[in-house]
């Protein structure tokens, strides 16, 4: 398993995917939404890094559905997946309140 | 169909067969569905799909046990067939020891890529041990000494026919060594019997080439081939799929570079030699390993 930082793309994708499977339309969307609009994937992205984590063994396939004789297909995210994005948010959360800290350290300082 | 789906269609193909049998439909519904009134792919979108589609076919060709294996196997035996190229220093270091006066500008040129074949040497026997870190960079190290040496010494390394098959296995092994497991991993699958097969390859062609001369020189060279082919042949797995693809990598550049050359010798195309020499083996190795990555079969997918 990976342990070192994952990218803004593949955390946003294994996010998305944390509460509930979605289908592709539905994560890209989700991605967009969870960013608060700064980031847009796009199919090319996404498939290239479902490619990668179902690689992992940290995203599968959870159902297909035709919609409008469309082909979608729902991806959730495994317990392995479900580990690493939990490691990866500790890791975040460590990072920010320590930047949190010296920022406070620097007001206290009178720096700012 | 709507020139939109054509156009999605069309940037599609361009991913490996595998990935678009499982998630073509699936892409192109996701792409319609964010189409909005466009009557085109944007380029934006073009753009995000080709680098998606490069991402996906290099994940793909390094993934799977049988190419990695493949280039494992590589790692292992082209350092040592590399060692067959060292047969043309002995020659040279034979002919310099006959000289009267003991010039030392010809005993450089004699030397100077000895260097090469002791790193190549020493970057197998340091893979075997498990170093694989060493191993990679002694390998691209060995491979820049021929580079320059062929560049730097242009009155014996410049004959592109001879240097062309040396410079193309050392770029390959050196990128085999890096992105497979290493020649140790090549060594488990192949075994102690299938190396002694290569490492006594390595010694017959090395016999042949440092005795081969004059009128026999055509038919030493016909014999040269036979043995490399059968060796190699014989020490990789050429049962397995990794076994062929790695007989493959390691027999194209040195019978392709022989083949182009007396080729483009008959034409009297010498101008273009330098060029077509490198560009041909590399065309049929991209050729084999486009063919076999598309005759893949796709990857198995969870579904409930």
């Amino acid at each position: 398993m990976n342990d070192g930082a994952l990218r803004e793309p593949t955390f946003l994708v294994l996010t998305a995917l944390a509460a509930q499977p979605q289908h592709g339309y539905g994560v890209l969307r989700d991605v967009e939404t969870i960013s608060g609009g700064q980031v847009t994937l796009r199919a090319g992205t996404l498939y290239a890094a479902l490619d990668r984590l179902s690689a992992e063994g940290w995203v599968e396939v959870d159902r297909e559905e035709v919609v409008d004789s469309r082909l979608r297909r729902y991806y959730r995210l495994t317990e392995p997946g479900a580990t690493r994005l939990a490691a990866e948010v500790q890791r975040r959360q460590r990072h920010t309140t320590a930047a949190e800290q010296r920022l406070q350290l620097r007001s206290a300082e009178g720096l700012a | 169909m709507n020139d939109l789906e054509r156009g999605y269609r069309r940037l599609l193909a361009l991913y490996p067969r595998a990935h678009r049998t499982v998630h073509g439909e699936e892409m192109l519904g996701v792409l319609l569905d964010g189409a909005g009134n466009r009557s085109r792919p944007g380029k934006a979108e073009t753009l995000d799909l080709l680098r998606g589609a490069v991402q996906v076919h290099w994940r793909h060709a390094l993934s799977g046990n049988g190419r990695r294996d493949a280039l494992a196997m590589v790692s292992l035996f082209a350092p040592l067939l590399l060692l067959t190229g060292a047969a043309s220093t002995v020659r040279e270091i034979r002919s310099v020891s006959r000289m009267d006066g003991w010039p030392l500008r010809m005993w450089l040129s004699a030397l100077a890529d000895v260097p090469v074949w002791t790193l190549w040497l020493a970057a197998a026997v340091v893979g075997v041990c498990g170093l694989r870190r060493a191993s990679v960079a002694l390998a691209w190290l060995a491979t820049a000494g021929l580079l320059a040496v062929a560049v730097l010494d242009p009155a014996r390394h410049w004959a592109v026919d001879v240097t062309a098959g040396w410079v193309l296995l050392s770029v390959f092994a050196a990128i085999a060594m890096t992105v497979s497991p290493g020649p140790r991993h090549g060594l488990a699958l192949l075994g102690r019997w299938r190396l002694a097969v290569l490492v006594s390859t390595v010694a017959v062609l090395l016999a042949l080439t440092t005795t081969a001369r004059g009128m026999h020189l055509p038919l030493a060279e016909l014999v040269q081939l036979a043995v490399l082919v059968v060796g190699v042949f014989a020490a990789c797995r050429v049962s397995t799929r990794s076994g062929r693809r790695a007989a493959l990598l390691l027999l194209v550049p040195l019978i392709a570079v022989p083949v182009v050359a007396r080729v483009l010798g008959r034409l009297d195309a010498y101008t273009v030699l330098p060029v077509v020499i490198y560009a041909v083996p590399i065309v049929v190795t991209l050729g084999f390993a486009v063919l076999l990555h598309r005759f893949d079969r796709p990857p198995h997918t969870n579904r409930n």
